[in-house]
């Protein structure tokens, strides 16, 4: 019974341990790209797919004006798999530089930092390494027709 | 995929760089700001900080450790010291910001690129398809760029343009014009070199655009034909099965594909690249839900 107290005491630190408040990168804070050496998502794109289309409930931003786009959002992994130092970025279907209706970036960034299962990327020396990484939605109407890349 | 690493050679666009006067960051630069002007400094050590190709190498390098801001500031001095760009110069700097998903200004700069040499719409059509996902765009550029040498197969980052052509069909829902691009490749590529020279992936796409159109038979002729020749395409394995399952055959014939395709899958083996994902990815989870 303790355990299972604990257990139930600790899930939501486990659960939500990712994007912390006070994020730090590993070491000097050098940064690798998430390319190289290569940076994972347990389950890959589909994973984070599937992530999105759960959770992501589009339907109350429908009638919103500038609900279509291209939104990017930039962010860092640390050593520990911890993301920090997000940076949002938006362009239209003609990757000019745009606004994206405000709720529904604030919506798909709270679900980015809710993406909790980021493998650090390793190199050739055995060394955890930081990563920068991105994911990029595709908007059309408030939907989300396709994320890129993994 | 990992050709685009391959086209930009550094050196060549250092020469193409270093061909215009040395300059200096002044403390009053409008583009950089003064802590930039430090860490361009911070390198004198090791590189002439005067060179215009150096300060070009320092601000892509920086680029590539996820500094976007800074980087790109220090890209854009160099630019402004440069009268004409040279067309690989704003290639390069597209390539890097690409990766980096930095939309604007790598298409910005890959539209200057073409618009001085038609030779970048190959890349740029390539490009279009696999890491901005403008199927209707990579189609335009593709067209463009096999409009320059009208007899002569194109093969734009090494890749079959017709191939290529075939993708961008399949991902706009247009699977018979997917079909026709793919079977143009297929038999062009066997009557020059046979069979076993096209890309497997082309019989996976093709089985793909074939089971969107309902034609199951003929989708699961493509999947085995993929698997024939890479006995581990986990994805092939998968669709066989769905092909299979929707032509109603019976248990006993499609539990072993699943299985199959269970296997190969919990060994990893699923193709996969690090910049991109491809067209029509399988999961685990998706395999998962049929096997159980």
């Amino acid at each position: 019974m303790k355990i299972f107290t604990l257990i139930l005491l600790f899930l939501p630190l486990l659960t939500f341990a990712q994007n912390v408040p006070n994020f730090k990168l590993c070491a000097k804070g050098e940064m690798q790209p998430y390319y190289y050496p290569e940076l994972k998502y347990e389950g890959d794109l589909l994973a984070i797919t599937s992530h999105f289309i759960k959770d992501y409930n589009s339907k109350k931003n429908i009638n919103s004006t500038s609900n279509s786009g291209i939104l990017t959002i930039q962010f860092q992994v640390n050593c520990k798999g911890e993301t920090g130092n997000y940076i949002v970025k938006m362009v239209d279907f003609d990757f000019k530089e745009t606004n994206i209706n405000k709720e529904i970036v604030n919506e798909i960034l709270t679900f980015t930092k809710g993406l909790n299962n980021w493998i650090p990327a390793i190199a050739e020396d055995g060394e955890i390494v930081n990563s920068h990484k991105f994911l990029t939605f595709k908007i059309k109407n408030s939907k989300i027709i396709e994320i890129y890349p993994t | 995929m990992n050709a685009l690493f391959k086209i930009k050679p550094v050196l060549l666009l250092l020469f193409i760089i270093c061909s215009v006067p040395h300059i200096t960051a002044q403390e009053s630069d409008p583009i950089l700001d003064s802590l930039d002007i430090v860490f361009i400094k911070s390198h004198a050590d090791s590189l002439d900080i005067n060179s215009l190709g150096n300060i070009f190498e320092i601000g892509s390098n920086d680029l590539y450790h996820g500094n976007n801001e800074r980087g790109n500031r220090i890209i854009d001095f160099v630019l402004s010291n440069v009268e004409e760009p040279h067309y690989e110069l704003l290639h390069a700097i597209s390539v890097q910001n690409l990766k980096n998903g930095n939309y604007a200004i790598a298409f910005d700069n890959l539209e200057k690129a073409s618009a001085l040499d038609d030779e970048v719409y190959g890349y740029f059509g390539w490009v279009m398809l696999y890491y901005f996902r403008d199927y209707d765009r990579a189609l335009k550029y593709l067209d463009i760029y096999d409009s320059l040498t009208p007899n002569f197969s194109d093969a734009p980052v090494g890749e079959n343009i017709d191939y290529l052509r075939g993708l961008a069909h399949l991902q706009l829902g247009q699977f018979q014009k997917a079909i026709t691009y793919f079977d143009q490749y297929i038999s062009e590529t066997t009557l020059e070199a046979g069979e076993d020279w096209v890309e497997v992936s082309t019989f996976y796409y093709k089985g793909i655009a074939l089971f969107e159109l309902g034609n199951f038979e003929k989708a699961k002729e493509y999947f085995e034909l993929a698997i024939s020749y890479n006995e581990t395409y986990t994805e092939s394995y998968y669709y066989l099965y769905l092909s299979m399952k929707a032509m109603k055959k019976r248990k006993k014939e499609v539990l072993p594909i699943i299985k199959k395709a269970q296997e190969l899958g919990a060994q990893g083996n699923f193709r996969t690249d690090v910049y991109v994902s491809f067209f029509y990815p399988v999961s685990m989870e998706m395999i998962e839900i049929e096997g159980n």
